[in-house]
């Protein structure tokens, strides 16, 4: 761009300055929403990682049990048998740290001997202790090391006692040193970690005689390595695997994925608004400056150096605002970081590290996607510019004319991008990438309707109100009149008041669907559960505690329930729920079942299972008869009928239900997760849950909660992993609000002259602000009744396509009125917003100027 | 002196291994890091070395927990039948973190701690294989047992077999398999076993030799076995001691002559470069009699050097050894230069070759502490 081209695109920016402001705080908003999930994501994973790999950053492989824990005997005979030399033992569990609020962290138990091959001698935290402390470690019981951030955060110095609680019980754990590296990765993992001595660890998580894990390194490239790992293969019992460690990795990181693929969906959603946003100010500026530009032309400037003008306008906005937006997003990661974290803390593994990782190919992808957002959006205009010819410059209504010619190829266009979607949507696949594509197909295509939709209801309404005022006959001819531009700006509206109606549908179907499957599945009087508990823990409460429960005065029954996530190379992460009965037998709604709800009990207890709809569409299972899975149990791998199929939402990972007494026969556990209690008829529940509190918590540290109670916090949880949801909603939601407004105001300002003319012609300030208010309300409201059967459209996508493929959920489709009611409302508050401003200029204008301006 | 991995574990069992046995055949002082981390280290509660006592066999062979360090040294020189010659050396550690044993329900309590050395010289080929294996004594993963007389870490171990033992270690490729029968003996170093190393009292170990054992077993090197016959060695010690401060390190040398006799001999050198009053040696006759030696009735002389190309470490590599008042002289050859030990712990231990008017031999020498230099 040269220095007079650069001078006209100043001297607009200079006099259009709030709606440039508006644009690129608009720009500035979508790519901020894009770097602050992507920094999410990519802590998440990190802090997943952080939580995971911990000290062994060396090992190749590990030696899992699916479930049940390592016989200790195994490691022996590895090491003194196949004389396998690169092995370590892990005994661990996940614990709370009580002077944290309950904040979960690993209590990892090592043998420091062992463990010392897998180190790094430069970064080794165990590396440079004391004789001393490792001796006590060693010889003393209960004593640990911690990282001195957990030692400050925690308040506690060496020397002091850290009170942890796992499952029922309160351990008060020693903490003889500090655990530290020079290699901040490490440093920042050792963040999450209770260290001690494998005898310790033992000791304290009640875990005698076994191992949790047995960490390996071998070099599968040599073939020692490769006879290694069959000779170690061959000697283990069927319940116990031998994995690559990236393999394990993976399989659980990959339960996040489509979560966080859905949080990246949302983000873009932000900037599919902003693109129209730009696309709607930089059409405007263009029509604006017609005059200019056919001038320009005239004197010689060429088509090209047009169309560069307005790319480089667009550009350099674009550039501000992706840097504000970059700015933005990392200060609203932060914010997104932890709703993030809660969410996967609750839903699928419990990370005990919360990392916080800014990477430069965020930043890039910021920048980038900001400025190519701006890019594609002001091609279209930059061509339109580059087309204004010097002898029609004057003549809006040629613009107007063939945008009209237009609209049926837009149309037809539109239709043609919607049909793409609904077609991709319905390609027989589970890729979720697929359906976030059509979902934006089914956007921009319906943005492309909009312009004859537009038109046809402008008719409409011309006709209502051709009976009230010359006002109400004319606004909505105006809009008709403008359609190039108002078109647009209500496609954009449109699209972005769909967006957050369809998110608002989802979320409240979800809601309700999990409001009523709680309603089923929590029966009992009162529930006792363990304080705090981590969804990757193995802790439980103390399985004596049920007989206590029984006899207690007022108690007719108790069941109990023990969760545990099972972790196979079959099924990859999933939990095993155990029921001494079935809690919500008659309720429970099923996908498919073998015979009638009652009779189902009957074959639970002859070792079929139940599974839940997440497991079985994971793991492709078609529910129907005939199906078995496979369970590595202590007893060697074990074939299970499937009795049933039922839907379930407390876990993504999926649910195999399962009689306790068949889990208790093949698996060696005792423990429980938590007591239902039954009550006798007229029994006061909420009296006695106080006198279960007053008597059971001499010996023990329980939760206890009456029915009531136990769904209003079940509902908690689910309201909090659905925060960083909604919070990304009404970021877009902030987004679209921008994007009416600063398209209306523009729309309105542009009208100067014409507002002139209408002034010299009689009409008063108040009539032309009233016209005006009522044209910006006119289109808002359009959008807000365009965004209604797309934002349904889109929800029942979100709801049964997507969430499925995300989740293996299927959610009931609830529309409640107050929905479709916020929709109406924000487009309707964002379009009479926007008219705030140019109504007050009105009355600020001389009429004589305003004629003259152009 | 240069603490590769892990300097906790070092403090923790082989310096204080070596060190406490200060003043016995392979003792030397603490030098550099190890005084260090050695300093303030508690003795309390463990018994002291004071007195000479009553040994008995074969219960002396097993371990002695209420003193905090013990080991048990074998090394040897073998032969195949077409003449090629290989040298070993197996060595056991036991260290304890602490005197008493507190009751715990976890199997994998413990405060002993074994750690274990294992080299082989392939002296045709000019190859040295050395590895290192540390663990606790539980779970049956490591330990030492009495009756029968076993000590092993992992698939390392030495078993007692009436007055016989076998001896086993793999580390990758390379392995032996040995038995081996005792040709003479136990002989009781120091004054009836008690080698005092310092004046102060209690700063002694109980030390015991087996100077000439008849072996035969396998060597397998890459999957080629070889069958071998030849002579090796055991030093069995315990004690509870604490540490001087001017010693650097020590040259120890076990020799086996061709005669039937053998002799024993360590130097202290001291950071002064002068030599410790409380070297000593013996020698033992045919029939299995054994004369202590004292510092001053021995001399020996350093003619060569050998750079480790790997450490830059200097050591010495040939040394002509005189013993007056018996009319012995004899020089002292490596059969391999290359016999440096880089593990936990950098040292020199190697299979030697004797020569000399009169006499020949084979033998092993340890030097330690030419890390500390410079």
């Amino acid at each position: 761009m040269n220095y007079p081209l650069f001078l006209v695109s100043f001297g607009y920016i200079k006099k259009h300055l709030l709606q440039n402001i508006l644009l690129i705080i608009g720009i500035a908003f979508g790519v901020a929403l894009v770097v602050s999930v992507d920094i999410a994501n990519q802590s998440a994973s990190r802090s997943f990682t952080l939580s995971k790999e911990m000290l062994s950053s060396k090992s190749t492989h590990q030696i899992l049990g699916t479930y049940s824990h390592i016989d200790e005997t195994i490691y022996k005979d590895l090491r003194l048998e196949l004389g396998i030399r690169n092995i370590a033992p892990i005994v661990e569990d996940y614990v709370n740290i009580v002077e944290l609020g309950g904040r979960a962290v690993r209590l990892l138990g090592i043998d420091f001997f062992a463990d010392l091959i897998f180190y790094d001698n430069k970064t080794s935290p165990i590396g440079n202790l004391s004789q001393n402390t490792l001796s006590e470690l060693m010889t003393k019981p209960g004593t640990a090391l911690i990282s001195p951030q957990l030692a400050q955060s925690a308040g506690i110095d060496t020397g002091s006692v850290l009170k942890i609680s796992y499952g029922s019980k309160t351990l008060n754990i020693e903490v003889v040193g500090f655990l530290d590296s020079n290699d901040d990765g490490l440093s920042e993992s050792l963040g999450g970690i209770v260290l001690t001595d494998i005898s310790t660890a033992q000791e304290l998580l009640g875990k005698l005689g076994v191992l949790s894990q047995i960490d390996l390194v071998i070099d599968e490239n040599t073939p020692k390595g490769v006879e290694d790992l069959k000779r170690i293969k061959d000697m283990l019992p069927p319940t116990i695997e031998i994995n690559k460690k990236d393999m394990l990795l993976g399989s659980a990181k990959s339960l996040t994925r489509s979560f966080e693929l859905n949080l990246t969906a949302l983000s873009l959603l932000a900037l599919f608004v902003g693109v129209f946003l730009i696309y709607n100010i930089v059409s405007f500026s263009v029509i604006q400056r017609r005059s200019i530009i056919g001038t320009l032309r005239s004197i010689g400037v060429t088509r090209r150096q047009i169309f560069k003008m307005v790319l480089v306008e667009a550009l350099i906005i674009g550039t501000i605002a992706s840097l504000i937006g970059v700015i933005g997003g990392i200060l609203l990661g932060r914010g997104i970081v932890e709703l993030v974290t809660t969410t996967i803390n609750d839903l699928y593994f419990t990370l005990t590290v919360t990392n916080f990782t800014v990477s430069p190919e965020t930043i890039v992808k910021g920048m980038l996607a900001g400025i190519l957002a701006a890019l594609l959006a002001a091609i279209v205009p930059a061509f339109e510019a580059s087309r204004i010819s010097p002898i029609n410059v004057l003549r809006r209504s040629g613009l107007e004319k063939y945008f009209i010619k237009i609209v049926p190829f837009l149309t037809l266009s539109g239709l043609v991008f919607i049909g793409l979607g609904f077609i991709l949507i319905l390609l027989p696949t589970k890729s979720l990438v697929l359906s976030l594509i059509s979902v934006f197909l089914i956007l921009f295509g319906a943005s492309l309707i909009v312009p004859v939709c537009t038109a046809v209801s402008m008719r409409f309404f011309s006709l209502i109100l051709s009976q009230t005022s010359v006002i109400g006959r004319m606004a909505p001819r105006n809009i008709l009149r403008s359609t190039s531009r108002t078109g647009i700006a209500i496609a954009s509206l449109t699209v972005a008041i769909s967006v957050i109606l369809s998110v608002s549908i989802m979320i409240g179907s979800f809601r309700s669907t999990v409001v009523n499957w709680i309603d089923i599945a929590l029966t009992a009087d009162i529930f006792i559960s363990m304080p705090s508990s981590n969804i990757s823990g193995k802790a439980g409460l103390d399985p004596a505690l049920r007989a206590e429960v029984e006899n207690f005065p007022g108690v007719d029954r108790v069941s109990t329930v023990r969760r545990v996530q099972f972790q196979s190379s079959v099924y990859g992460l999933f939990n095993l729920v155990a029921v001494t009965e079935d809690l919500a037998a008659k309720n429970r709604s099923f996908i498919w079942n073998r015979g009638n709800n009652e009779k189902l009990w009957d074959q639970m207890k002859d070792s079929s299972v139940l599974i839940s709809e997440s497991f079985a569409y994971r793991n492709n299972i078609k529910p129907g008869p005939g199906n078995v899975i496979e369970l590595p149990t202590d007893k060697g791998v074990k074939e299970f009928e499937i009795a049933g199929v039922y839907y379930d939402y407390g876990s993504q990972a999926g649910v195999v239900l399962i009689s306790d007494e068949v889990f208790r026969s093949n698996w060696g556990d005792n423990q429980i997760n938590s007591l239902g209690v039954y009550l006798l008829p007229g029994d006061d529940v909420d009296k006695t849950v106080e006198e279960l509190r007053a008597y059971l918590s001499k010996d023990h540290n329980l939760n206890i909660r009456s029915n009531t109670a136990l769904k209003k916090s079940a509902i908690n949880t689910f309201d909090r992993t659905f925060t960083v949801t909604s919070a990304l909603r009404i970021l877009i939601a902030i987004v679209a609000f921008i994007s009416v407004l600063s398209s209306l105001m523009a729309l309105q300002l542009e009208r100067g002259r014409e507002f002139g003319v209408f002034r010299a012609l009689g009409m008063t300030v108040s009539q032309l602000r009233r016209m005006m208010f009522l044209e910006n309300g006119l289109m808002g409201l359009t959008a807000g009744l365009f965004s209604i059967p797309l934002g349904v459209v889109l929800s029942l996508i979100l709801i049964y396509v997507i969430n499925l493929r995300s989740f293996g959920w299927t959610l009931n489709f609830v529309l409640e009125p107050k929905y479709i009611m916020e929709a109406i409302v924000i487009a309707l508050i964002a379009a009479i917003a926007a008219g705030i401003y140019p109504a007050y200029r009105i009355g600020k204008e001389d009429v004589g100027k305003l004629i003259r301006e152009e | 002196m240069d603490f590769r991995p892990i300097n906790f574990v070092i403090a923790l069992v082989f310096i204080a291994v070596i060190v406490t046995s200060c003043g016995d055949n392979r003792s030397a002082q603490e030098t550099g890091n190890i005084a260090q981390s050695l300093s303030g280290y508690d003795i309390s509660g463990f018994k002291r070395v004071q007195m000479p006592r009553d040994f008995k066999f074969p219960k002396d062979f097993g371990p002695h927990p209420e003193y905090q360090t013990e080991w048990w040294y074998y090394t040897g020189n073998l032969v195949d039948s077409s003449g090629r010659d290989f040298g070993y050396q197996l060595t056991f550690f036991r260290r304890a973190l602490s005197s008493y044993e507190v009751d715990r329900e976890s199997e994998w309590a413990s405060n002993q701690i074994y750690f274990a050395h294992f080299a082989l010289s392939d002296i045709e080929n000019g190859e040295f294989y050395s590895s290192e294996r540390w663990s606790r004594s539980a779970l049956g993963l490591a330990g030492a047992e009495r009756m029968p007389f076993r000590v092993w870490i992992d698939d390392w171990s030495v078993q007692g077999e009436g007055k016989s033992f076998k001896l086993k270690a793999t580390d990758g490729s390379i392995s032996i398999n040995l038995l081996l029968k005792p040709a003479k003996p136990v002989v009781l170093q120091g004054d009836k076993g008690l080698s005092q190393k310092s004046q102060e009292p209690g700063n002694a170990s109980y030390y015991f030799s087996q100077t000439r054992i008849d072996t035969s077993g396998r060597v397998i090197i890459d999957g080629q076995e070889f069958e071998v016959r030849g002579l090796s060695w055991l030093d069995r010690e315990w004690s509870t001691s604490a540490l001087g401060e001017n010693q650097e390190g020590w040259d120890w040398f076990s020799i086996q002559l061709d005669d039937g006799r053998e002799i024993m001999l360590y130097q202290l050198r001291l950071k002064d470069g002068g030599i410790d009053n409380y070297s000593s040696g013996s020698i033992v006759n045919k029939n299995g009699d054994l004369t202590p030696l004292k510092a001053a009735d021995f001399e020996i002389e350093v003619l060569d050097t050998w750079k480790s190309s790997k450490t830059g470490i200097d050591y010495p590599s040939k040394w002509r050894i005189s013993i007056p008042g018996h009319d012995i002289e004899l020089n002292v050859v490596p059969l391999l230069q290359d016999q440096e030990l880089l593990h936990s712990f950098i040292y020199w231990e190697g299979a030697v070759k004797i020569s000399g008017e009169g006499f020949s031999g084979k033998g092993y020498v340890e030097l330690t502490g030419y890390d500390s230099k410079d």
